[in-house]
């Protein structure tokens, strides 16, 4: 077992042990490493986890919205994703592929759970009991005052209250940057149905966020 | 919503990440000038979108990236094995 962990967090390609050796092989490409984890090399399937983690964890942690959720998500992505190493035709990029993987384990998820509702409207705790949130007066743009002052929390329930559907197409188009064919693959719908589900996210957000600052003003 | 305003709908994400055509982008910009409605909508989702994207910018944590490193280890053992197997089963076949 010593072996094959020494083969998987290889000195070459680990940022924390290897120093200077790093640099040469980060120019290996996705596509090489794919091949060779395809012939059973555990330090290239190593080297590409070691590149998407991060991106991966950020993407389920949004999806899911809980650290339990995106931890599961994330190990079961990786796992699937080896098993299935064989059987991916490299028509996609590696990325696409993953990304495709953990976005259905987070709808996965998602689904199983019970239905919930979020409400912006919710008290806040704080150390003096439960208060509702105050807005303050003369805000020039009452949504920049809003997401300044609570800053993401506000903006999390928002997103939160998503369509899984919606919320995903949100996620991987704007917050991770992918292009509007890179999300359709991944989501595995045309580009039309992308940019029709982003403008009704960009609605709903808007909508939502707006409710909220009405009734908090209805409140004061 | 005025026609003019769906018209720039469809483009209004290259727009916001900044991917769109200089012909589009000067087609949503010359919309925007006269319409307050849409510039708030973009303002806004420009807002949306920056604060998203710095909350829960955190990487994974050590003790997970460590957990899954295991378990993808246990998964090249086992599948090893399982080669290990085939090959002997295969030559037993061939005797």
């Amino acid at each position: 077992m010593q072996t094959l962990k020494q083969d998987l967090h290889s000195a070459s390609t680990c940022a924390d042990c290897s120093g200077g050796v790093m640099v040469a092989t980060q120019k290996v490409s996705d596509e090489a490493l794919v091949k060779r984890a395809k012939r059973g090399d555990g330090s290239a399937f190593g080297e590409l986890m070691r590149r998407y983690q991060n991106k991966i964890y950020r993407l389920a942690r949004r999806m899911t919205q809980t650290d339990e959720d995106a931890e599961d998500v994330v190990q079961e992505a990786f796992v699937k994703a080896f098993r299935s190493l064989r059987g991916f035709r490299e028509k996609s990029r590696f990325s696409t592929w993953l990304y495709r993987i953990t976005v259905n384990l987070a709808l996965m998820k998602l689904r199983k759970r019970k239905p919930e509702v979020v409400s912006l409207d919710e008290p806040i705790s704080t150390e003096e009991g439960k208060m509702h949130r105050e807005l303050e007066d003369e805000a020039t743009n009452p949504l920049e005052r809003l997401l300044e002052r609570e800053s993401a929390e506000v903006l999390d329930a928002a997103v939160e209250a998503l369509p899984p559907a919606y919320r995903a197409v949100f996620i991987l188009r704007h917050v991770e940057g992918l292009s509007t064919e890179e999300t359709a693959r991944i989501l595995g719908i045309s580009v039309a149905a992308v940019k029709s589900r982003l403008h009704r996210t960009r609605l709903m957000l808007q909508q939502k966020l707006f409710h909220y600052l009405r009734s908090q003003t209805k409140r004061r | 919503m005025r026609r003019a305003c769906k018209a720039i709908l469809g483009s209004l994400s290259d727009y916001l990440e900044g991917e769109a055509s200089e012909q589009v982008c000067n087609k949503i910009e010359e919309h925007l000038k006269g319409c307050k409605m849409c510039q708030m909508h973009v303002d806004n989702m420009r807002l949306i979108i920056t604060m998203y994207k710095r909350w829960r910018d955190v990487d994974i944590p050590r003790a997970l990236s460590l957990r899954i490193e295991q378990v993808i280890a246990n998964e090249i053992g086992r599948l090893s094995r399982d080669r290990k197997a085939g090959s002997r089963r295969a030559r037993r076949r061939k005797k």
